[in-house]
């Protein structure tokens, strides 16, 4: 069901559509949660906060003035952010971890240990990088909906991405991927 | 166009974030140079990968089966600050001291923590009761008292509080079930019983709401014939703090009714008993302008047994 119709609905109180909203996008909201956090507890607990906090504030959503889904995702990172602070451990930032910390090339020997090791060095990223990370290759955000939802200038996306991938290049390089990956040349 | 200049929005350039005009240079750019081409495929191949990784491990993941039913119960929660206000004064009156209800990280808050004022109100209305009949006389000018199933043992007691609504009192409870603790206040009444050997636990919780209030979703039941709502799959602990039959020793009322008596003062031994659920189910009904709300590991059946044996608590005359 379109996620207006169901919006409509649940201003209109009926408790249904917000099941159905709830059923619609929970999957969305926690999986996002559960990779800017690693943790499968704090992604339940902030999918339960986005969607109390989305019950709270459905009555005043004015989808004339943005998208339910926008507005989902900043609610979500809001969350995760909330809950990183929370845990008050320090994020260490890629370009600190030395090279002898890295996995040898030799320990790669298939797809999902790539998967694995690629997650983990997102996961080693600060708050900042990974936020993008996850928006653009996760979500597949454009530039312009990652600045509104970070309420940030689409120039600072910009600088954000490149420096993650910049710092994420330089620690996979040293282990490099044993699957062909499709590579797009325009 | 420079390579250094191209360099910096190659990465722009395959998500499709330069200008018309951007993309026309850096096209032209790239015909002309091998190493940015290779810049380009390097950028491209690691885009994926990363895509590739973070598709991958989402997919691995899902909320838990419960997800639904426990926000639906922390709705609920929000729906009512009533309740949390008599925590809170609840609270007030014996801080650190109560039935405790904890969750895991997987549980369901059900309560922040129901203070274990209850059991000091309880002793307190005890011993004004047993002791000081003048006293009694007075504060029935501003109490009502209903005769509940004693938390201490030994058949029933008349409770007080500053009722605005007359609570309901089931009038059927399985074999072995104790009361735990009586509370009430102008708007709410909570009502706690537990089978210590099946380690069963039945909440009652009667909240004062607008007549035009509806039932939070869930799977529809019926209580007399009534509409009702029945939550299931709930997990949580609940803690117990187990009183001994008579007082220890007399206690002093305070000679202002409204005087907080600390319940440092009441000189009773205690032992707490955790029981922890993962097949708790809530039952939640209207009577009147009341909303009903039962917490319990019993079975669906006995539930609405007890539900459908609720009425109105005896009201005692305290002339």
């Amino acid at each position: 069901m379109d996620s207006a119709d169901l919006i409509h609905r649940c201003q209109t109180g009926d408790e249904e559509g917000f099941a159905a909203l709830f059923h619609q996008y929970k999957n969305l909201v926690y999986r996002t949660a559960y990779l800017m956090l690693d943790d499968a507890g704090e992604a339940e607990d902030v999918l339960q906060e986005v969607f109390v906090q989305v019950h709270r504030s459905l009555l005043t959503f004015d989808p004339l003035k943005g998208s339910f889904t926008t507005w989902l995702y900043r609610v979500t990172m809001n969350h995760c952010l909330s809950q990183r602070r929370k845990r008050r451990l320090p994020t260490i930032s890629l370009d600190k971890v030395s090279a002898a910390a890295l996995t040898e090339p030799q320990s790669l020997v298939n797809r999902v240990e790539d998967e694995e090791v690629v997650r983990q060095a997102v996961g080693r990223l600060n708050t900042k990088l990974r936020t993008v990370v996850i928006l653009r290759y996760y979500l597949d955000l454009s530039y312009a909906e990652m600045a509104e939802i970070l309420n940030v200038p689409t120039g600072t996306v910009k600088s954000r991405l490149d420096r993650a991938l910049k710092t994420l290049r330089q620690e996979l390089e040293m282990v490099p991927c044993t699957w062909p990956v499709k590579e797009v040349v325009k | 166009m420079k390579c250094q200049e191209v360099n910096k929005l190659l990465l722009a350039y395959l998500n499709h974030e330069v200008t018309p005009s951007e993309r026309m240079l850096i096209r032209a750019h790239l015909v002309g140079c091998n190493a940015c081409q290779q810049e380009l495929a390097a950028l491209s191949a690691l885009q994926s990968r990363v895509r590739q990784s973070l598709q991958v491990s989402a997919a691995q993941v899902a909320p838990s089966p419960q997800a639904w039913n426990r926000l639906q119960a922390r709705l609920i929660e929000d729906a009512h600050p009533s309740l949390s206000w008599f925590r809170t004064w609840l609270q007030r009156l014996a801080p650190g001291v109560g039935r405790i209800h904890q969750t895991d990280k997987r549980g369901v808050k059900m309560k922040k923590g129901l203070a274990f004022t209850v059991i000091a109100a309880l002793v307190i209305a005890l011993a004004v009761m047993a002791f000081v009949p003048a006293v009694r006389a007075q504060v029935g000018e501003l109490l009502r008292w209903f005769r509940f199933e004693s938390p201490a043992g030994g058949g029933e007691v008349s409770i007080p509080g500053s009722v605005e609504f007359t609570p309901l009192r089931p009038t059927y409870l399985p074999a072995g079930f104790q009361a735990m603790s009586v509370g009430l206040n102008p708007e709410a009444a909570s009502l706690n019983y537990w089978n210590s050997s099946t380690n069963q636990i039945l909440i009652i919780d009667e909240l004062r709401v607008s007549s035009e209030r509806s039932l939070p979703p869930g799977r529809k039941v019926t209580v007399n014939g009534q509409p009702a709502v029945l939550l299931t799959g709930l997990e949580g602990n609940i803690s117990f703090v187990l009183l001994p039959p008579t007082p220890s020793a007399p206690i002093t009322p305070p000679a202002d009714s409204d005087q907080i008596v600390p319940l440092e003062s009441v000189p009773v031994s205690e032992t707490v008993e955790t029981v922890s659920y993962t097949d708790g189910r809530q039952l939640i009904w209207h009577i009147g302008d009341v909303e009903i709300r039962m917490l319990s590991n019993l079975p669906e059946e006995e539930m609405i047994k007890i539900a459908e044996s609720m009425a109105p608590a005896e009201e005692e005359s305290i002339e």
